[in-house]
């Protein structure tokens, strides 16, 4: 039986365990583990991870609905750093969460199948598998970066979306994947936070659109054109069909051919 | 600087053998030279003070601004409200103190909620919600 605890803010003192050295916040339903995680840092808490069970107003960009039903894994880290430090946190979550995610999937589906899509979703067998929203906000005690993931593990699918249940994977816990996730994260943290250059690459080896022409709308225009690769900074690089190479932080892309 | 200032510095020009004088204060540098013609040159930061080319007797008339910006800390897109539905988090007449959340930059899909780190009163918008931005761009003229 769900406990009664819906759009309950916790106490940041009173966490039901850790995963590794974070303390974990578990919730049966609340809005977004987003939402709870910054409620949680401005209440005191440098660091946790939040997880739901049922999302009911789970987010994805600009509050595009993210389908948050039970039997998927909702969970958002949350870390305070000092401000000089932000840019390179949460340029680390970005890119790095999702490499730690693949890594976990790498458990139970075959590589091949598995892609990212500029910047931060994870694709399996051509459908959405995953997806990342980053916040940062100033926090009480320096910058916080929320760091939101949303897997499809045993909730089913979709017409864009895709499930771990469908590609025939047999069940394991939502907690037993969170944990192994956590890991995969904090070894690529001791290897690759000071080596943007090695995350990026190993991020590219999963770039869905590498070599392909797409076609991308961003603040800046829209762009088409073929994808050369990623900057150092994340950033995704264009020949652009008009002409010359473009460099786009902030974009929209679209599979053409 | 003020207009006042400028003609003390002008008269004291006159009153010297110095050919040539060059001042730089709070963004902007100003030239004088013997010949008293004054060359502006604005610089990358926001212009507090206009000053024209042209005879001296002439440049007493720029204009004096205390207006200052909240700048872009980064590139990427700006979003004056939390959510495409939610009412903007500052609007011009709005009183602003350091912690007060002003508009959220989006760069590479990580939303950066940004404070306004200064005390004043909003009075122009410079940048639509939905626009790019570029680093150390003014988004918010404040007075």
């Amino acid at each position: 039986m769900k406990k009664n605890i819906k759009h309950m803010r916790k106490d940041h003192n009173h966490s039901e365990g850790f995963i590794r050295d974070y303390p974990l916040y578990s919730y049966d339903e609340i809005s977004s583990t987003n939402t709870v995680a910054k409620e949680l840092s401005e209440s005191g808490a440098a660091k946790g991870i939040v997880t739901a069970l049922i999302q009911s107003a789970g987010r994805g960009r600009r509050e595009r609905v993210w389908d948050s039903p039970e039997g998927g894994l909702w969970f958002s880290l949350f870390e305070t750093v000092a401000e000089k430090d932000i840019r390179k946190l949460s340029f680390f979550m970005n890119f790095g969460i999702i490499l730690a995610a693949i890594n976990t999937m790498k458990q139970y589906l075959d590589s091949d199948t598995l892609k990212v899509k500029w910047p931060n979703d994870i694709y399996a067998s051509g459908k959405k598998l995953g997806g990342v929203l980053l916040e940062t906000f100033d926090g009480p005690s320096g910058k916080t970066v929320v760091t939101g993931v949303g897997l499809n593990t045993w909730n089913g699918s979709k017409e864009n979306w895709i499930s771990l249940l469908d590609l025939g994977i047999e069940k394991v816990p939502n907690s037993e994947i969170l944990e192994k996730l956590i890991e995969n994260l904090d070894i690529l943290r001791e290897k690759l936070y000071d080596s943007p250059e090695e995350l990026m690459s190993g991020w590219e080896k999963y770039d869905l659109f590498s070599g392909k022409t797409v076609k991308v709308k961003s603040s800046q225009g829209s762009y088409e054109g073929i994808v050369k690769g990623y900057s150092n900074r994340g950033a995704l690089i264009i020949s652009a069909s008009s002409g010359g190479i473009r460099t786009i932080e902030t974009g929209e892309v679209e599979n053409v051919r | 600087m003020k207009i006042d200032d400028i003609e003390k510095i002008i008269q004291m020009l006159k009153d010297s053998d110095i050919s040539e004088l060059t001042i730089e204060q709070e963004g902007v540098k100003f030239s004088l030279k013997r010949d008293l013609v004054i060359h502006g040159e604005v610089l990358p930061r926001p212009a507090e003070v206009l000053i024209q080319s042209g005879p001296a007797s002439q440049v007493v008339e720029a204009p004096v601004s205390n207006a200052r910006f909240i700048k872009a800390k980064m590139p990427g897109t700006f979003y004056s409200t939390p959510s495409p539905e939610s009412p903007d988090y500052v609007k011009v007449g709005d009183t602003i103190n350091d912690d007060t959340v002003v508009c959220i930059i989006e760069a590479m899909k990580i939303f950066n909620e940004i404070k306004a780190e200064m005390s004043g009163k909003i009075v122009k918008v410079l940048v639509e919600s939905g626009e790019s931005l570029e680093y150390d761009q003014p988004i918010f003229e404040i007075e």
